[in-house]
């Protein structure tokens, strides 16, 4: 068992997606103007809010450099007098058509693809809301421009409620270990999965169970008279806390036991965060959290950095540091 | 003078006017005046006060002019010891007053009837002083181990002016060599009795007895299984006797020993009570036993039998054994490698002339404590190699002690002891002590009292068993500190003799709170100094020091400082590469 956690803060460091990136605030605040200047004047009047990992304090600098800013936009309307959602996505879509490299009417959000000469892409997802509903709940506009009429509806959310529970679940350094675990679950997932299809769990998924099982590991040092964190511990902790939710079920379909896992979203409409994959899928992703629990354990049983590091890196890539050991520390004793 | 001659006639009339005496001037000396006082006892006696120059800041003197008796606290030219000047704060601007209650006093040593409990009290308090004044001669005694009637026969030796009495020759033997730094010429020239009387009883104090009167009050005074010893040594039959009377007086705040010379040359045999012309002299004792200069020295002679292993005869080491050996522990086993240079001196216990001699700290240190204090046994384990590493090849080399103490300086060592006192179950107390740099402080642990912490503890990181620097640093770690201006065998890290004391300080204080049983946990204490020297010398002070030393604690003590995460204590598995078996 060796001390890993300046690597770990080292790595994080690395990963993190700055709570204030100047970039991406100028990216989000250029595409609001031109929503602002070239929005209809049929539409509602709106105000916009953000949404997503980056609100959360969870969000990690994307592995293909495609950045992914959550924007949400509640707009002065009731949901009663639009029955067709679509026709408020329209609006989003209509004022930002032709300014961008793309716009498109995604199920949940409209999605602007970004990308100016010679810069990384960015992708802002704008979530649409009905804000003033007589039961004062909000209101996601779902569907897609030429979806059937069952599969464009309003559903209830509460996209600000879940940013206030996850944010406060825990408070000063112990939320900044929180923040940071969920980013190394993160980077972990996406070193491991494709990022194309649904084979990998989602970010909010990971957030939510993180919400759900993570506790925080800390030591008391009396002698620095301060707090020292162990993320390595906690990581351990929480893989195996994971790994351990799972439970197996019999699919027909496929004619086998898969491992499947089921996490609820703590706020409306409390769906389950793991119900677009399929049971093949979840139990792909059963298989990947043992082997980075049995990897864990192996860090666990090193006495050398070095050694550790080296398992580090299989399971989170380049980015976690490797460190050279040595055989001595300096003293000041003297006699 | 006339001022101060006026002056002084007015304490006078102060105190002929409050006290109803007459003192009156003596004609033809200074500030002297005299009077004649009725004592409590229907006794008049003729007393006189003496201001001196110096008045008030020193009290007058009180003579009784040809006392008739033997008064307490009087000595054999009257004088009266009012009382000890270094023990009270005068009030000099109340010149009347001290002359008013330095009067009263002397009445009231006057007073002390004889034979009173008071009267003997007083007597036994300050009876060396009285015996000195009446003795011509001198002898050194180291009597010890004697039964509350003891009835002993021993010898004295002599070497040039010195005369010594112990239990056995060959203690006193060691004395004159050792301490005294004589060899003895005359073996058996003067044989010795010492009797320990029934109960407190002192003989008239006088210059010259007759025999017969000692020997009534020897016999009056002692046990009847004493007195059949004492009548057949009166019962000899000698031509000449050459002997010391030793008389060992019970008293309540420890016994008093008075000696007499017995000397008598006859033509013929004659029996030793019969010797009527045998000359009886005060012999006054100068005691050197160990139990009475502990005491003395304000120890306990309780930790005469503890021994003691101390590693490393450095600078603190070396100020630990002194203070060890003056604190009444006899033996101290020392291992150290290192030879004493004069580089050492100051900030090491010996200087110049122990340097000179260019010999191992450990043989050096060994002889300069036993000529220091004359029941300490010193070994200087003087292997063919004598470094830490060796020694603690055979691990059976650290039992048979009651407390281990390392002053090295060597973390990794002292972590060797702590993994094989954990290893072996050898349940002794380990002190282990160390300086930090330019003054900011040092610490002293003990370990291996419970078995809860240890000293791996306190190098063991919080969240992983790593081995990390002492974690109750006063400095930030990773910092070299050795300096070296004579080659590498001549580095050395700054810090300076007081530094030292104050770690030795510390660290022996532990020892003997662990010795007498006053400690129960493990511990640490930390001494804080200034930062200023360190920091100006570029380094910088760790979290413990700028906790602590803002919140002005400059002494700290830590219990409970067990790692859930230590190898040696929390008997974790690990993978031991290099394996140890001792």
């Amino acid at each position: 068992m060796v001390n890993l956690q300046k690597e770990f803060l080292d790595f994080h460091d690395k990963i993190k997606l700055e709570d204030e990136n100047q970039t991406l605030r100028d990216k989000r605040d250029i595409l609001l103007k031109k929503l602002k200047d070239n929005i209809s004047d049929q539409a509602a009047s709106y105000t916009h809010f953000n949404q997503g990992s980056y609100a959360m304090g969870t969000g990690i600098n994307p592995e293909d450099g495609d950045y992914d800013i959550d924007v949400g936009l509640k707009f002065d309307i009731s949901k009663d007098d639009y029955p067709d959602p679509i026709t408020v996505k329209k609006w989003v879509r209509d004022a930002l058509n032709g300014h961008t490299k793309s716009v498109e009417i995604r199920r949940s959000c409209v999605t602007v693809t970004y990308q100016a000469e010679g810069e990384a892409l960015y992708h802002v997802d704008f979530a649409v809301y009905a804000a003033n509903n007589s039961d004062d709940k909000l209101y996601i506009a779902k569907g897609k421009e030429f979806s059937s009429t069952e599969n464009k509806f309003w559903d209830v959310s509460d996209p600000l409620g879940l940013i206030d529970i996850i944010k406060n679940k825990f408070t000063g350094d112990d939320r900044m270990q929180f923040r940071r675990v969920v980013r190394y679950m993160k980077k972990w997932s996406s070193h491991h999965f494709t990022s194309n299809g649904s084979s990998a769990p989602t970010g909010i998924a990971l957030t939510v169970l993180a919400y759900d099982l993570f506790n925080v590991s800390s030591v008391k040092d009396w002698a620095a008279d301060k707090t020292t964190y162990d993320d390595f511990a906690a990581l351990h902790e929480f893989v195996n806390a994971v790994k351990n939710k799972f439970g197996l079920i019999w699919d027909s379909n496929d004619g086998c036991f898969y491992h499947i896992i089921s996490q609820e979203l703590p706020v409306e409409p409390y769906n389950n965060l793991f119900e677009k994959m399929t049971n093949k899928q979840i139990d792909g992703f059963y298989k990947k959290i043992s082997d980075m629990a049995s990897k864990l354990e192996e860090v666990k049983g090193k006495n050398k950095k070095s050694e550790a590091c080296k398992l580090l890196i299989e399971l989170f890539g380049t980015e976690f540091p490797a460190t050279v050991d040595k055989s001595y520390v300096g003293t000041s004793e003297s006699a | 003078m006339s001022m101060i001659e006026n002056k002084i006639d007015k304490l006078i009339r102060t105190i002929n006017d409050n006290r109803n005496v007459c003192f009156e001037k003596i004609t033809g000396q200074q500030e002297s005046y005299q009077a004649d006082i009725s004592m409590s006892d229907n006794t008049e006696i003729c007393l006189q006060i003496v201001f001196p120059e110096q008045f008030p800041l020193i009290f007058p003197t009180f003579k009784i002019v040809n006392p008739q008796r033997f008064y307490a606290h009087v000595d054999s030219e009257g004088v009266i010891c009012l009382l000890d000047d270094t023990a009270i704060l005068k009030k000099t601007e109340l010149p009347e007053l001290i002359a008013i209650d330095c009067f009263d006093k002397a009445m009231e040593i006057l007073n002390i009837l004889p034979g009173s409990e008071e009267y003997k009290r007083e007597i036994a308090r300050e009876f060396n002083a009285y015996w000195a004044q009446l003795s011509s001669e001198c002898i050194y005694t180291n009597i010890e181990c004697y039964s509350n009637n003891a009835y002993m026969e021993l010898q004295a030796i002599e070497a040039g002016k010195y005369r010594i009495v112990s239990n056995d020759l060959n203690s006193s033997e060691c004395l004159l060599q050792n301490n005294f730094h004589c060899k003895a010429d005359k073996y058996e020239s003067v044989s010795c009795i010492a009797i320990r009387l029934r109960s407190f009883e002192v003989p008239p104090l006088k210059k010259v007895y007759k025999w017969k009167e000692l020997r009534q009050f020897i016999l009056g005074t002692i046990t009847s299984s004493q007195k059949g010893k004492f009548k057949s040594f009166l019962n000899r039959k000698m031509k000449v006797i050459n002997r010391y009377l030793i008389l060992i007086i019970p008293f309540s705040e420890g016994d008093i020993q008075m000696a007499f010379h017995l000397y008598c040359k006859n033509g013929n045999y004659s029996k030793v009570e019969k010797m009527v012309s045998c000359e009886v002299k005060p012999v006054s004792i100068v005691r050197i036993d160990y139990k009475f200069m502990v005491e003395r020295g304000g120890s306990s002679n309780k930790l005469s039998n503890k021994k003691i292993l101390v590693l490393g005869c450095g600078s603190i080491g070396g100020y630990i054994i002194n203070n060890l050996c003056q604190s009444g522990i006899n033996q101290v086993d020392i291992l150290d490698d290192d030879i004493f240079t004069f580089e050492n001196i100051h900030r090491h216990l010996l200087g110049f002339d122990e340097a000179r001699l260019h010999k191992n700290k450990a043989d050096i240190m060994k002889e300069w404590l036993e000529s220091q204090y004359p029941y300490v046994d010193i070994d200087s384990l003087n292997f063919k190699d004598r470094s830490a590493e060796k020694f603690l090849m055979d691990a059976n080399r650290l039992r048979g002690y009651d407390l281990i103490v390392s002053a090295l300086g060597e973390p990794t060592i002292n972590l060797e002891i702590d993994r094989i006192l954990h290893a072996k179950s050898i349940s002794i107390p380990f002190v282990s002590c160390f300086n930090e740099p330019y003054g900011i402080g040092g610490h002293a642990i003990c370990s291996n009292i419970t078995q809860n912490s240890c000293l791996r503890c306190l190098y063991t990181d919080l969240i992983s068993n790593e081995l990390v620097p002492f974690r109750a640093s006063l400095v930030k770690g990773g910092q070299n500190f050795k300096r070296n201006i004579s080659g590498c065998t001549g580095a050395f890290v700054p810090y300076n003799a007081l530094d030292t004391q104050q770690t030795a300080l510390i660290s022996t204080k532990l020892v003997l709170d662990i010795l007498c049983e006053k400690i129960s946990e493990n511990k640490i204490i930390s001494w804080l100094g200034s930062s200023e020297e360190l920091v100006k010398n570029g380094f910088e002070t760790a979290p413990y020091f700028k906790t602590n030393s803002e919140n002005e604690k400059y002494i700290v003590e830590k219990e409970q400082f067990g790692n859930r995460n230590c190898l040696v204590c929390g008997r974790r598995e690990v993978e031991v590469l290099f394996k140890r078996e001792y």
